[in-house]
């Protein structure tokens, strides 16, 4: 699913200065594109709109050529055919695997056979019976993962997925996922304010700064060509090695 | 013209989805709108009705009864607040953080006079001490002062212990091991250090007991002591005074007011002894030779208030069953309790829950109102909710005057705010998160309900029903004002036979009463039984 933002803003209090501020930008058919910036810089509220939690002040959102969101129209978001990766996950606790993977599904039938081959997908097949609180932090977002992937949506979502995660867990799941979402064939949105994750996994980067976007690109581009000195500090956080001199980048 | 009415629309549409946190559906909204005008429907007009009557009315009131009842209402609020200070506060510190003998089964027993209803309490005493009381004498008079506010001390001082043995359990302590280092003697601790740090919770738990004793009728109806209650009840049904009943309500209201506000600045300030995470256990005082005291103190206000009332009422029981009462009249009015109860306590988890949803998950100033909405008829007596829904089913629904719909309606404005109270308590731990999760997956709002919120709450949902069950069945002045003629219930039972001296026959009500109020206590305590990673979902 294609995805495209036109000149989008959100503002919560309305005597406030607005968490998304005239925000445009597109998703191509299957691309990762990350959302990368610091804390309260809008990234989960971009997120939220994109799913339809939130409604937009002004601006447009189309989900291919279909207008999914504009200032007096919002599409509730169980009819968006979206999957969303939760922060802290939100598997329902009171449900088990089985149930948690096919809880979007109607049809009774093809549970079973949904469920196994989404189970294989995320490499914990015989997890079925378990409930959320049995399983580790990576087999968690795992299940949230491919519980998103049931519905077979256009657009997966994920805010912050690698943050309840070590750092060795973190590496593996970044993989993984990347994998996973490039397996299925999805469009997906990651959210996160680690440069790294971005760097490892998106096809495309935005980079936030109080609601407006400083710049957008392909990591390659806006690794060696920062535009402002504020994505150039950013990204140096991740304090990567220059994949072509092997010195730590330093802006 | 068009364009006219659509921008007002869109202005009346900014101002609505302003004032809510997450905007409802305008069908939910309407729902929650209905269930707190309802609720606070009867306070409304109790007031009205007060402030419209006849000067005439305020004037004859202010100055025979007013002063009078003032007096009486005050001076026991007073002497029953201090007496549940004296007692609660030495008992909380006896049972936390002394060596008195057995203080883990104190901390349930002296919290159970809680489950006895004050008037099944004063009950049992008119049996024992009363005019035709089996133990008679001209020493004990409970018709009296000091009869009345031994009765109310009994049955009130568990909020103090409850709060102040929570408190104990909080301070930090190395507070005391810092008064220690500075080289303060334990009683000049307990003095300069533990009482100060008390203060919030003893204040909270003192105005609990006074609130109770303004909203009382049982004890003080059964004893004929008047209070602000029982004036209000012999007005309007002795005298059929209905303008003199509003008037003594509004000032009964107002006094309630005062004592919440009152509430309210306390807690405002509440918590700075709050330690956080694990507190190493406290080395428990030793009492040596005080051992003995303490014990018979404990001992002697759990006799008192329990043991000696619910020894009584099994006395009757055996003494009915030996002269083989029948009990098909027990029946009956088991049977009616029952059946308002359930109702009332059903009705009210529906209500609950959307007035719940509304206030915590769309929130914002709408939700807020709602949610206060709900607490009016909780806050004040019962007495006075009853007055309003008489008021205002005379004037405005005469089809549901007389029937016992009133009965259920009054429970429900009496009781809701306790399902509120446990639905949201069960409401916070759920994370939106898993709602919205619902929603991605492609489930619209009332699936959200069915098969998330639902499930998930079911605990507090069970626990909130138990207790507005329990309270209704507890009910005494709403139902004694509000039931149809010849509608008996437990409560109502109870009330005539102490009037009419025929102990024996009230005895089961008495004792099924304690007995289904004890279930609480159970669900409070196996409370965590719900999901094990609630928290973090
Ligand atoms: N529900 C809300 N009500 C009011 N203000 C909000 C709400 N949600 C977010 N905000 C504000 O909007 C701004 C952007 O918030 P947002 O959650 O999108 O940031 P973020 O980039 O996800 O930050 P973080 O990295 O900390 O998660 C912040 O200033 C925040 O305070
Ligand atoms: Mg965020």
């Amino acid at each position: 699913m294609k995805v495209y933002l036109n000149n989008v803003t959100k503002t919560y209090n309305h005597r406030g200065s607005p968490a998304v501020n005239n925000i445009s930008f597109t998703v191509e058919e299957g691309e990762i594109l990350s959302l990368l910036g610091p804390s309260g810089c809008g990234k989960t509220t971009t997120l939220r709109l994109l799913a339809g939690f939130e409604v937009l002040d002004s601006g447009l959102i189309y989900f291919d050529q279909e207008l999914i969101a504009s200032q007096n129209f919002n599409l509730p978001p169980e009819e968006r055919n979206i999957g969303m990766v939760f922060q802290d996950y939100a598997l329902f606790p009171h449900l088990n695997v089985f149930e948690n993977i096919t809880f979007g599904l109607r049809d009774k039938k093809i549970k079973h056979q949904e469920c196994e081959k989404l189970l294989r997908l995320v490499n914990l097949t015989g997890f079925e019976k378990r409930y959320p609180h049995e399983l580790s932090g990576g087999q968690q977002q795992r299940i949230a993962l491919a519980r998103a992937l049931s519905t077979k949506p256009g657009l997966i979502l994920m805010d912050e997925p690698f943050s309840n995660l070590d750092t060795f867990l973190k590496k593996q799941m970044r993989e993984e996922i990347k994998r996973i979402v490039k397996n299925s064939g999805v469009s997906a949105v990651i959210v996160t304010h680690d440069p790294e994750d971005a760097l490892v996994m998106a096809d495309k980067i935005i980079i936030m700064k109080n609601g407006i976007i400083e710049q957008q690109g392909p990591p390659q581009e806006l690794y060696e060509r920062p535009a402002t000195e504020f994505v150039a500090g950013f990204l140096g956080k991740a304090n990567i090695l220059d994949p072509l001199t092997g010195i730590a980048y330093m802006p | 013209m068009a364009t006219k009415t659509k921008r007002a629309l869109s202005a009346l549409l900014t101002y609505w989805n302003n004032r809510w946190h997450k905007p409802p559906s305008f069908s939910f909204a309407l729902l929650g709108f209905i269930i707190s005008l309802m609720m606070a429907l009867p306070l409304s007009y109790v007031i009205l009705r007060a402030l419209g009557s006849d000067k005439a009315v305020w004037h004859r009131l202010f100055s025979t009864r007013i002063p009078q009842l003032l007096w009486n209402t005050l001076s026991l609020t007073l002497v029953v607040s201090l007496l549940t200070l004296f007692i609660g506060v030495t008992l909380a510190f006896l049972v936390e953080r002394t060596n008195l003998m057995g203080s883990k089964i104190w901390r349930w027993l002296l919290v159970l006079p809680l489950v006895i209803p004050p008037y099944i309490g004063t009950f049992s005493y008119i049996t024992l001490f009363g005019n035709t009381g089996i133990l008679k004498n001209q020493y004990i008079n409970i018709y009296s002062f000091p009869g009345v506010a031994f009765i109310m001390t009994l049955y009130t001082f568990p909020y103090v212990f409850l709060l102040v043995s929570a408190a104990l359990q909080r301070i930090n302590p190395h507070y005391e091991e810092a008064a220690r280092l500075a080289g303060l003697k334990p009683p000049q601790i307990f003095l300069r250090v533990i009482l100060p740090l008390l203060r919030p919770s003893m204040g909270a738990g003192s105005i609990l007991a006074a609130l109770y004793v303004f909203s009382d009728f049982g004890a003080v109806g059964m004893l004929r002591y008047f209070t602000f209650t029982s004036a209000i009840y012999t007005q309007l049904i002795g005298r059929y005074d209905r303008s003199g009943a509003a008037v003594l309500s509004l000032v009964l209201i107002f006094l309630t007011f005062v004592l919440l506000f009152w509430e309210w600045y306390t807690k405002r300030n509440k918590a700075y002894y709050q330690s956080k995470g694990i507190l190493k256990k406290q080395e428990p005082i030793n009492l040596h030779y005080w051992r003995i005291p303490a014990l018979i103190l404990a001992g002697s206000v759990f006799l008192l208030a329990v043991a000696l009332p619910v020894g009584t009422l099994v006395y009757w029981l055996i003494l009915g069953l030996f002269k083989q009462i029948t009990f098909s009249e027990f029946w009956k009015y088991t049977f009616n309790s029952f059946l308002v109860s359930s109702l009332a306590a059903t009705a009210s988890l529906i209500f609950a829950s959307i007035i719940g949803i509304l206030h915590k998950r769309n929130g914002g100033f709408f939700g807020e109102l709602m949610a206060r909405c709900c607490f009016a008829g909780y806050a004040l007596p019962g007495v006075i909710i009853a007055i309003g829904i008489l008021f205002f089913a005379n004037s405005y629904l005469p089809w549901i005057y007389g029937t016992f719909l009133m009965l259920v309606i009054a429970y429900i404005i009496r009781f809701m705010p306790q399902g509120l109270q446990s639905f949201e308590a069960s409401l916070v731990f759920i994370s939106p998160n898993l709602e919205d999760a619902a929603r991605s997956l492609g489930e619209g709002p009332w699936g959200v309900l069915r098969r998330v919120i639902f499930p998930l709450t079911l605990p507090g949902l069970k626990a909130g029903w138990t207790l507005m069950f329990i309270s209704s069945l507890k009910e005494l002045p709403v139902t004694l004002l509000l039931r149809p003629a010849g509608f008996d219930t437990l409560s109502v039972r109870i009330w005539l036979e102490a009037s009419e001296g025929f102990y024996i026959a009230a005895a089961p009500a008495a004792l099924l009463l304690i007995l289904v109020s004890i279930i609480p206590i159970r669900l409070i305590a196996g409370r965590d039984g719900g999901y094990k990673n609630e928290g973090v979902s």
